[in-house]
């Protein structure tokens, strides 16, 4: 196994380092003393709790300071948690099949097979993908059996019932992820041609065309907000489970989206964090971009919204087209027709509906006047320095 | 006494869950974790044992008097019953 970095001390290095050996099925060869807390407070926000709790109660005398009492308690909370919204998710499929309903689901609901128990793998939600064709009868179907309509956002619309939220979408990206990347339009061409089937109604994507779905995944969340270790945790799990994979095929069309420098990025976190071998030549970044990128990666938790400016976050978005914050906040309440034509398709027709779409876009949304009222504000407040290292660390990114 | 649920069940490490499936996977309470005791019991009854055979399995298996074995089932079953997910 690699060594993540010196001798382990920093409560960073700990964790990446006992998320390695998680991958590879080993006693950590460290005791956690003074940084628990960090370490706990780390696994929270990348949302890998459930499996620090696990280790916890493997090697209970890795964790010295944290009895091993209180892990198995947290632990029971989340795998109940899960293995409900798993069961839920379950009643959900054969409601879709007994519909005849294609459907495939991706990201967590199916990487969530491989961890060594499914329930460690935590989702907020589950997304499937469907054939637009079938959107009113799938909407039919999920309203008669009770699910709650929560966002109809073309091509995504989401449903809540029990504990799950269920995101259905017709389209596996909504919008370019960025100016730099080609990607809507080849996630677009053909997902159902790059299945397998796994039941009556339900398909899965082949390995290769998951694997660089994920990493799109993870340069959507870059472009928006930032994407934490947990992202990359999957990754490294899904190549200890698929030595087969078409490596041709995946850097072909990790070269086709312009992917390619980000995933060059993974590639390297993923050797020297969890020490996975890629089996393919790739041009490694330098050390300190690298290093860049892992800080970047751990500071600001799962989806990038911990320690991190949300005013930052937006103006980055927004600088790379050089607004003021006056205009940026403009943008954000009435976006432009060529914003919301993606969602709103009557749009792409009659684009003098923009005013239509902003009401119809308020009541979607369901979002309230203060939460506006917030995001204007700290829009306002943004620290420039910040709003400047994201967009060099996104532009580093190749996105 | 017979288990009335739809169920299945999931081991991860030493935590025990019973979780309810079909329609009654969206109740409020649908998963019940248990302990190492509570699922030779909830497994036993899966199998339509009775009193005794539940109250000779759980001192064969376990550490305790029967007097307290016998306890700890009642209790648990009054639970179950309570729940509907054990009928007479």
């Amino acid at each position: 196994m690699t060594a993540v970095m010196g001798n382990k001390r920093e409560p960073e290095e700990q964790f990446i380092y006992i998320i390695q050996c998680f991958i590879h099925k080993v006693r950590p060869d460290i005791q956690v003393i003074g940084n628990s807390g960090k370490l706990r407070y780390l696994a929270g926000i990348h949302g890998l709790t459930a499996v620090l709790d696990y280790i916890n109660i493997l090697y209970p005398d890795v964790f010295p300071e944290y009895p091993k009492e209180e892990a198995g308690r947290s632990l029971t909370r989340a795998a109940c948690l899960m293995a409900l919204k798993n069961a839920q998710m379950e009643e959900t499929e054969k409601l879709l099949s007994g519909h005849g309903i294609s459907y495939i689901p991706f990201k967590g609901y199916v990487l969530k097979r491989l961890y060594p128990e499914p329930e460690l793998r935590s989702f907020g939600d589950v997304d499937i993908l469907i054939h637009s064709d079938d959107r009113k009868k799938c909407n039919d179907c999920l309203l008669n059996a009770g699910y709650t309509l929560c966002k109809d956002w073309e091509p995504v619309y989401s449903y809540r019932k029990g504990n799950l939220y269920l995101e259905v979408h017709t389209e596996l990206l909504d919008t370019e992820i960025s100016s730099r990347v080609r990607c809507r339009e080849f996630f677009k061409k053909d997902p159902w041609g790059n299945t397998v089937q796994t039941g009556y109604c339900r398909q899965e994507f082949s390995a290769e065309y998951h694997f660089l779905y994920l990493i799109a995944h993870i340069a959507k969340h870059i472009s928006g907000s930032g994407a934490g270790i947990r992202m990359y945790l999957d990754l490294a799990l899904f190549l200890e489970h698929t030595p087969e994979m078409d490596w041709n095929w995946l850097i072909k069309a990790l070269e086709e989206t312009r992917l390619i420098h980000l995933s060059s990025h993974i590639f390297l976190l993923l050797e020297r964090c969890f020490g996975i071998k890629i089996p393919v030549e790739y041009d490694r970044p330098e050390d300190e971009k690298y290093l860049l990128f892992l800080e970047y990666t751990m500071e600001a938790g799962t989806f990038g919204f911990e320690n991190r400016g949300r005013g930052s976050i937006i103006m980055k978005k927004k600088s790379v087209e050089e607004s003021g914050p006056v205009a940026v906040i403009m943008e954000k309440l009435f976006p432009s027709a060529d914003t919301l034509k993606a969602r709103y398709r009557y749009l792409q027709k009659a684009p003098w509906l923009l005013p239509a779409a902003w009401v119809h876009r308020f009541i979607l949304t369901g979002r309230k006047a203060t939460s506006h009222m917030q995001e204007a504000k700290a829009i306002m407040y943004a620290d420039p320095e910040e709003t400047e290292r994201l967009i060099r660390i996104q532009e580093e990114l190749g996105l | 006494m017979k288990i009335n649920v739809e169920y299945k069940i999931r081991r991860i490490l030493d935590i025990n869950l019973i979780i309810l499936t079909g329609p009654l996977v969206w109740e409020k309470n649908a998963i019940l974790p248990v302990s190492e005791t509570g699922m030779l019991i909830w497994e036993m009854l899966s199998r339509g044992t009775d009193l005794a055979s539940l109250e000779r399995a759980v001192t064969d298996e376990f550490d305790v008097e029967p007097s307290e074995a016998r306890k700890d089932i009642l209790t648990f079953i009054r639970y179950l019953i309570k729940r509907e997910f054990l009928i007479k």
